[in-house]
């Protein structure tokens, strides 16, 4: 992929993601650390009109959200801009990603609770300055309160049992009315002797009473197995 | 030993001094057996060895590490080389080929360690011991702790686990291995022969430690070994054969070995000691031959080097002593050395063991010429060779103690081939059954055709360490195989051995098979194999119930064995009940398991459809013994337990079959019975009392009122069937179920069960439910036709609801419906309530007349009649299934359960009513409550639009056949980003919500 004249980069029908077309595409977003990578992604470059671009591959079997967007999402909701509260962050791979698609006027609150992959969401976010790494509970919002602005969309990828009161909690806290929430959910963590279209069906009906209104579902296979990303609308205005 | 004896006169006491302080059962022992008087005057072992110590420092400063070195060497070198042992045979005992001979010898120079340490005294005693004893006893005695030794001599570690396995033994042995590492630097200053003569002897020990079991069995065999071992280079390298196990085990780091070595040698020695101690009873003899071992181990450590060829060359010696030793013990002996040197040896040293192993198993031959029982054992070590040699030797002795030539034969055949064993299986299963012993061993032993996967097991059991590098595939399956094997074989040996032997033939098979299925958790598989062993007891119901558990397991294990226990109380209830079977399974029909029930259904009604097929069975079952059904029971119970609420499952599938049983002995000839109606009302009546026992429980005092709310009750109940019904019917098919199940036992507990088994069921499976309650109460009322029966009858139908909501419960309402028709033949009135209640419950057309009938007889007995009378025009009003045959209002019963199945409680109600009101299993999400759009019923990526020719589409090739581990693995493939998927689309796939 190096070779840039054989790869052509085209922006993807979401908002910062692009789609590196060469040999085998592969989904890409601009690096925003031309030179560096966070987690030995591969990297893109591309001359255009002597400027060189950088992207970075953006694998669906790393990141959840690449696959959804892979998989065929209608919104992430995530645009350059935007500001977005990222619950589950890990080691920042994915939230670097985010980075990339927020841009430097965006904002990327990365809340990760594990210490040990905190450490490398920090390393992460000393090289990106949109993204703001709080290592906290999601579960205890008010703890991070300070340091949160409101938010337009909220990814969460908590994996827990209660993660519809996880992202509830924080959209009443941090996200604005209307804003977004995209949720993954991973079946197993939250029950798994029930099939999984009962466990995502529940958990939808978890969000409506929420006041998040699901607005679409999209399976995350083949990359993950029994994974589903909901994505809601929190508060949404009434329809006229 | 009289030679030796005099010169050791002298150190007797010293030795005894020692060992009073270091262990006072040892020296009890010691002086026992030498029979000398402790002299106060005698010097103190440790102050002579202050002082030789004190010597020996001055003297070995300069040349104790070149002595060292040259008499490892040489003993190495000695023990290692051909050559070498004959000359060292000839030494010792050239003139006897007896191992006395060599003992000799060894006492001889063990006299000298003696005054330098105890544990030359030790090795003394041994030979003493050796002298005494006969010959070929002698040897088995001191092969055994000298196995005990070979522990020892790994690590002083491993000879304190072995000593803590036996305790007298550890106790000597400890003090002994000290003193061990001071001889071996004795030995080298006296002479290498002599040190080499007390190896092989130490050696031979070993060699026949292993065998020491078997010749603790079978003593002619080890003098034969021991003639041969004497005659030739063969004793020799058997004696060098077991030092070079302890010298490869020794070599590779010690401690790790002595870990490895530990448990699985401890484990083995300690067998082998237990075993040893019941034959010869005497643990002094193991606490001989570990004092013995230890030296040994000394010197081999420092031999390392040079042990590695000496190995190799032992390596064939070892093989062909091997088969000397008797077969299974010293299979088993040798296994474990070996996987001890293999694991603890560096890979050079590994290839030697692996040489060392690969000849043991080819002796077998050797061994065969021997004995034939032997052989069998060697025989199966080849398949598996530790573990397998260890069940061999265990079947071995077993079968030996039992029955010496059919035990012997059937060893063989289990150890080579399931299906060769299960002919054997029967004599072992005799045997295991008296025999059957919580131990492994036992278990393996017990169970011929599982041997294979016993055999694992054993190895796992017994040798973990050593098998599991090689079994560990095989062990999940074979030792899931084996439990359950063991298990039935032990129920059926409690139950019936007879009858049980020849259906475990059968599910034995069913066993090796359905772990293979389900390898996933050997729980799973142990569950299946249970199941398989039910299957196989009920021969007619197996076939059934297999497909059936097969297809409810993937969605919940538990529901489905409820599923096909209900099922198959439902078949029994009457042909017409395939009908209602039918429309449920369409149902269910979203479910894969439907489909396969549906099946089970039809061919078990196909089977029976006069009789239900659950009659069917369990009248087959009957007639051979109302045990064996237990057994299959008792044996179903095991594996729900290990699936989820399989306790309960087994348990409600138990009470089934016992109830079953009952029925059919009870209801057998009169299967479908006109005279329901009548046998209903006086059922009833005996039912409503239980029924409205049932009813207070469930709802309150409303219904307990007998006479006056009967009428009323039962007029609600036809009406609102739907409602009733399902409260009722459920309960009362979960009470039917559980009744038919569970026999006399059972049915005491039903009443206070019945509360919560009714509450419990309306929730899980109301269909199930009904149908058996629909067929309990027709086999009830066939079978009797009088008030009298009808009112047994419905006793019987009042505990399988209970059973149902709580198998638990189940039981001790099958013992109450037992119990009450026991009792209601004398007294109707007092029987009648427990049993009424349940019924009333159950059915809801029948059971408001049995309600009435039930609360009529509550109150006196006089009105019984009357009451029933008047019940059963109203029950025959109200449900057409009245009017005459139990067949109908089964079906009408089970029309009604049906609608409710489509609501989806079938599957959510296995599932709650395996674990029931009791233990129902913890449930974030409860599948049958959640609607899911049918838009997102299926998550796969097949079924997303766009999904063909999808940048995923490969990698969803790849990955769909992948679960669990393989997944994770495949899909980090995919992560490193060497996958292409081709072009990305931008098309949108999500599934919209409307609103």
């Amino acid at each position: 992929m190096a070779g840039g004249k054989q790869v052509i980069i085209e922006p993807h029908r979401h908002q910062g993601v692009f789609i590196a077309r060469g040999k085998e595409d592969a989904l890409v977003t601009k690096n925003m650390t031309p030179g560096e990578t966070v987690y030995g992604e591969k990297k893109i470059s591309v001359e255009e009109n002597e400027i060189k671009i950088e992207y970075r591959a953006w694998n669906p079997f790393r990141s959840k959200l690449a696959a959804a967007i892979l998989g065929g999402v209608d919104h992430i909701h995530i645009a350059p801009g935007s500001k977005v509260l990222y619950l589950g962050a890990a080691s920042g791979t994915t939230v670097s990603h985010v980075s990339d698609i927020v841009g430097p006027d965006g904002l990327v609150y990365a809340v990760e609770f594990s210490h040990r992959s905190g450490r490398d969401l920090i390393n992460v976010a000393k090289k990106r300055p949109n993204i703001i790494p709080i290592i906290e509970d999601a579960r205890h919002p008010h703890k991070y309160r300070m340091l949160m602005g409101m938010v337009d969309t909220i990814f969460a990828d908590v994996a827990q049992p209660d993660q519809a009161r996880i992202v509830a909690l924080n959209a009443h806290n941090f996200l604005k009315n209307g804003g977004h929430v995209v949720i993954s959910i991973k079946a197993n963590c939250i029950d798994s002797t029930a099939e999984p279209e009962a466990v995502f069906a529940d958990e939808v009906n978890k969000l409506k009473s929420e006041k998040i209104k699901p607005q679409e579902q999209l399976t995350l296979e083949p990359y993950e197995r029994d994974h589903a990303v909901v994505v809601g609308v929190y508060r949404a205005p009434p329809k006229k | 030993m009289s030679n030796a004896a005099d010169p050791n006169a002298a150190l007797l006491p010293i030795v005894y001094d020692y060992l009073k302080d270091s262990c006072k059962d040892i020296a009890e022992a010691f002086q026992k057996r030498f029979k000398f008087k402790a002299s106060q005057t005698s010097p103190k072992l440790k102050s002579i060895y202050k002082d030789w110590s004190g010597k020996r420092k001055t003297e070995a400063m300069n040349g104790p590490v070149s002595k060292k070195t040259k008499k490892d060497e040489s003993s190495d070198d000695s023990s290692s080389s051909e050559d070498e042992k004959p000359t060292v045979k000839k030494v010792n005992g050239t003139a006897s080929k007896t191992p006395q001979k060599k003992v000799v010898p060894a006492a001889n120079k063990t006299p000298v360690k003696r005054t330098r340490k105890e544990s030359s005294s030790s090795d003394t005693s041994d030979e003493e011991d050796a002298k005494t004893a006969s010959k070929p006893q002698t040897k088995v005695a001191k092969v055994t702790p000298k196995a005990k030794a070979k522990k020892d001599l790994d690590s002083e570690s491993d000879s304190e686990s072995s000593e803590d396995e036996s305790t007298k033994v550890k106790a000597k042995a400890k003090p002994k291995p000290k003193t061990a590492a001071v001889k071996a630097a004795t030995k080298k200053a006296e002479s290498s022969d002599s040190s080499d003569s007390s190896d092989e002897e130490d050696s031979k020990p070993k060699g026949k430690t292993a065998v020491a079991k078997p010749a603790a069995k079978a003593t002619p065999k080890p003098a034969a070994k021991k003639a041969e071992s004497s005659d030739s280079s063969d004793s020799s390298s058997e004696d060098e054969k077991p030092k070079t196990a302890v010298k490869a085990a020794q070599k590779p780091t010690p401690k790790p070995a002595a870990k490895k070595a530990e448990s699985s040698s401890s484990s083995d020695s300690s067998s082998e000691d237990e075993k040893l101690t019941a034959v010869k009873g005497t643990p002094k003899i193991a606490a001989k031959a570990t004092p013995k071992t230890t030296p040994k181990a000394t010197p081999k450590k420092p031999e390392s080097s040079s042990s590695d060829s000496s190995s190799e060359d032992e390596a064939p010696k070892k093989v062909v002593s091997t088969p000397k030793a008797a077969p299974a013990k010293k299979a088993t002996p040798k296994v474990t050395p070996k996987a001890t040197p293999k694991k603890q040896e560096s890979s050079s040293d590994s290839s030697d063991s692996s040489e060392d192993e690969k000849p043991a198993k080819p002796t077998p031959g050797k061994a065969s010429l021997k004995s034939t029982p032997k052989i069998p054992a060697k025989a199966t070590p080849k398949k598996t060779e530790s573990s397998s040699s260890s069940d061999s030797s265990s079947e071995d002795e077993k079968l030996q103690n039992k029955n010496n030539n059919q035990k012997a034969t059937p060893v063989k055949p289990a150890a080579k081939a399931t299906p060769k064993a299960t002919p054997k299986a029967t004599p072992k299963a005799n045997a295991k059954k008296a025999e059957s012993s919580s131990d492994s061993s036992s278990s393996e032993e017990e169970e011929p055709i599982p041997k294979k996967a016993q055999p694992a097991k054993a190895a796992a059991k017994a040798t973990p360490k050593v098998t599991p590098k090689a079994k560990a595939g095989k062990d999940s399956g074979t030792s899931d195989s084996d439990s359950d094997s063991s298990s039935e074989d032990e129920k059926a040996g409690a139950k019936k051995t007879p009858a049980k032997v020849t259906p475990k033939v059968a599910p034995k098979p069913a066993a090796k098979t359905t772990p293979k299925a389900t390898p996933k958790k050997p729980a799973e598989s142990s569950s299946d194999s249970d199941s398989s062993s039910e299957d196989e007891k009920p021969k007619p119901k197996t076939p059934v119930k297999t497909p059936t558990k097969v297809p409810v397991t993937p969605k919940s294990k538990k529901t489905a064995k409820e599923d096909s226990s209900s099922d198959s109380s439902s078949s029994e209830d009457d042909s017409k009940i395939t009908e209602s079977i039918l429309k449920k399974t369409k149902p269910l029909a979203k479910s894969t398991p439907a489909p396969s029930r549906t099946q089970s259904v039809l061919k078990k009604a196909a089977a029976k459809d006069d009789s239900s097929s659950s009659d069917s069975s369990s009248e087959d079952e009957a007639p051979k013994a109302k045990t064996p059904a237990k057994s299959p029971a008792a044996k179903t119970t095991p594996k729900p337990t290990p699936k989820s609420a399989a306790k309960k499952d087994s348990s409600s599938s138990s009470s089934s079959e016992s109830e079953e049983e009952t029925k059919s002995k009870v209801v057998k000839t009169p299967t479908k019975v006109t005279p329901k109606p009548a046998a209903k009302k006086p059922a009833e009546s005996s039912s409503d009392s239980s029924s409205s026992e049932s009813e207070d429980d469930k709802k309150p005092s409303a219904k307990k009122t007998p006479a006056a709310k009967v009428t009323p009750k039962a007029t609600p109940k036809s009406t609102p069937k739907s409602a009733k019904k399902e409260s009722s019917s459920d309960d009362s098919s979960s009470s039917e179920d559980e009744a038919p199940q569970k026999k006399a036992t059972p049915a005491k507990k039903p009443a206070p069960k019945t509360p919560v088994s009714t509450k419990n069921t309306p929730k899980q499976t109301k269909k199930d439910s009904s149908s058996s309650d629909s067929s309990s109460s027709e086999d009830e009322a066939p079978t009797k036709k009088t008030p009298n029966k009808s009112q047994t009858k419905s006793p019987v139908k009042t505990p399988n609801g209970v059973a149902k909501a709580t198998p638990k419960k189940d039981s001790s309402s099958s013992s109450d419906s037992s119990s009450e028709d026991e009792k209601k033949p004398a007294k109707p009135a007092g029987k009648t309530p427990n049993g009424k209640s349940p019924v009333v419950a159950k059915v809801n057309g029948k059971d408001s007349s049995s309600s009435d009938s039930s609360d009529s007889d509550a109150e006196p007995s006089t009105k019984k009649a009357k009451v029933n009378a008047t019940a059963n025009k109203q029950n025959k009003s109200v449900n057409k299934k009245d009017e005459s045959s139990s067949s109908e209002e089964s079906s009408s019963e089970e029309e009604t359960s049906t609608p409710k199945i489509p609501n989806g409680v079938m599957k959510k109600t296995p599932i709650s009513n395996g674990k029931g009101s009791q233990n129902a299993p913890f449930r974030r999400v409860k599948a049958e409550e959640v609607e899911v759009d049918h838009r997102l019923a299926d998550n796969s990526f097949e079924a997303k639009k766009n999904a063909r020719g999808s940048w995923g589409e490969r990698a969803n090739h790849d990955l769909k056949h992948t679960k669990g581990k393989s997944f994770r693995h495949e899909k980090t493939k995919k992560k490193r980003g060497s996958y292409a998927g081709g072009s990305i689309d931008f098309s949108v796939n999500s599934i919209k919500f409307d609103d």
